[in-house]
């Protein structure tokens, strides 16, 4: 139940989920006031106790992911991790694959290491029948394919991509899979047995952390150049970056504050369950799909036989995307519209002008949807 | 008997205190500074080959005193 009726109604929690549970800003709280010094740069009683709040952390996060707590590398963000990942693994004259619904966290990073000539790089299609899109990534795989960089779920429709079937592929073609899970962890229950060598993810989306947290998430079978070096407080006597996860890839002091309130983000997620929060927010999505459905002018991106998260993007007759994100903002909902930093996607779409998407979160409730709805039929 | 060794990450030193402490070791740990720079000097009431094993099975990476 939300305490402030002035508060505007948060349906933008695919770019940043709000607002996080109590015990997260408890956490963030404490460790700020409490924890105080710097992990592993120290051997007094605050710097411990920072070191514990993060190793505590990592064990969550492996715990989550079925990882080793020192293959967790806490990073800024995903876009962070997934630049560690693709900048860190490919080489000279690797041929690289990514969907054809990339964020440019992904996208950017392909396109700049394609033009400058050091990769080879193929675009995949995704369709909305798994089967389709797993074809279409077997037919691109060649034998010196380094790697598949892939979304979990589509940043704008919310598409379920069949990640594990692709991480198959990959697997058979001895072809390294990069999974960006930003949408996807924290409503999907990922783990690296999913088959993926590196699991990126935002700290701050589904799992409830702050902003300022990501995770790459390795199963520590690929090497990683380091993309920055830096103090890590071990091997401090070298000039050479510590080559051991997560040190190599973790120089400079870590966000403390933000890892301790991601921690207990995670734990929120557990103890809530992925399938529950999944199940919760989907119900929101359907309500609102349903109501869409009511508007002769509305348009879902949502297509027969393809799975979803719950993201759903729409648009409204000849109505622009910002023009109803604002309209909507004027009457306390928060969307996010435009081409949500996958111009990709919306090529593949058909959406110049994007879309206007509403990604609910564990908080938001069917009474929210219904005014959101309502909001919607206001016409200027 | 003691056992010593030193840990090098801070990671991998919460790693060791936690694994020998579920093996209900007796242990201290001191930050120091040797020649490889930062360390966790760890000192260990039992004997090495114990706890070297167990190190080892745990891929902790461990440097001897």
């Amino acid at each position: 139940m939300r305490q402030n009726t002035n508060t505007p109604v948060y349906f933008d929690n695919a770019a940043t989920s709000f607002p996080k549970p109590e015990s997260v800003y408890r956490a963030v709280q404490q460790a700020m006031r409490q924890t105080g010094g710097n992990p592993g740069r120290g051997g007094h009683p605050l710097a411990h106790r920072a070191g514990e709040a993060v190793y505590h952390a990592r064990e969550t996060a492996a715990g989550m992911f079925a990882a080793e707590p020192e293959h967790v590398v806490f990073t800024l963000n995903c876009t962070h991790a997934l630049n560690l990942a693709v900048h860190g693994l490919l080489h000279q004259g690797d041929h690289v694959i990514i969907s054809n619904h990339e964020h440019n966290s992904v996208a950017r990073q392909a396109a700049a290491l394609a033009d400058s000539g050091i990769i080879r790089l193929s675009v995949a299609n995704v369709f909305p029948e798994d089967d389709r899109t797993v074809a279409e990534f077997r037919r691109l795989l060649r034998p010196d394919t380094r790697a598949v960089i892939c979304m979990l779920v589509s940043n704008v429709t919310g598409q379920i991509l069949p990640y594990r079937q692709i991480a198959a592929v990959c697997r058979a073609n001895k072809t390294a899979f990069l999974a960006d899970g930003a949408q996807g962890c924290g409503v999907l229950p990922v783990t690296l047995q999913d088959g993926m060598q590196i699991l990126c993810t935002a700290g701050h989306k589904g799992m409830y952390g702050p902003a300022g947290t990501g995770l790459l998430i390795s199963d520590g079978t690929l090497a990683l150049e380091p993309l920055m070096q830096g103090g890590t407080g071990s091997l401090s006597a070298s000039l050479e970056q510590p080559d051991f996860l997560p040190d190599a890839l973790e120089p400079g002091t870590v966000n403390v504050p933000g890892i301790a309130g991601l921690d207990t983000g995670m734990q929120y997620v557990k103890q809530k369950g992925t399938e529950r929060i999944f199940m919760q927010e989907t119900a929101l999505c359907d309500r609102l799909i349903a109501g869409l459905r009511k508007m002769p002018d509305a348009v879902i991106y949502r297509q027969p036989g393809a799975r979803y998260a719950p993201v759903v993007s729409f648009t409204l007759g000849r109505e622009k995307p910002d023009e109803t994100a604002a309209r909507l903002a004027a009457q306390g909902f928060c969307v996010r519209a435009g081409l949500h930093c996958a111009p990709l996607a919306h090529r593949a779409l058909g959406t110049p002008s994007g879309t206007v998407r509403f990604s609910p979160s564990c908080f938001n409730t069917e009474a929210e949807t219904d005014a959101f709805l309502r909001a919607l039929r206001v016409q200027p | 008997m003691e056992t010593h060794f030193t840990v090098s990450s801070a990671t991998f030193a919460e790693k060791t205190k936690q694994l020998l402490s579920r093996y209900r070791f007796r242990f201290q740990v001191q930050k120091v500074t040797g020649s490889a720079g930062c360390a966790y000097q760890f000192t260990v009431s039992a004997e090495p080959a114990a706890v070297f094993a167990l190190l080892t099975a745990q891929r902790i990476p461990y440097q001897t005193c």
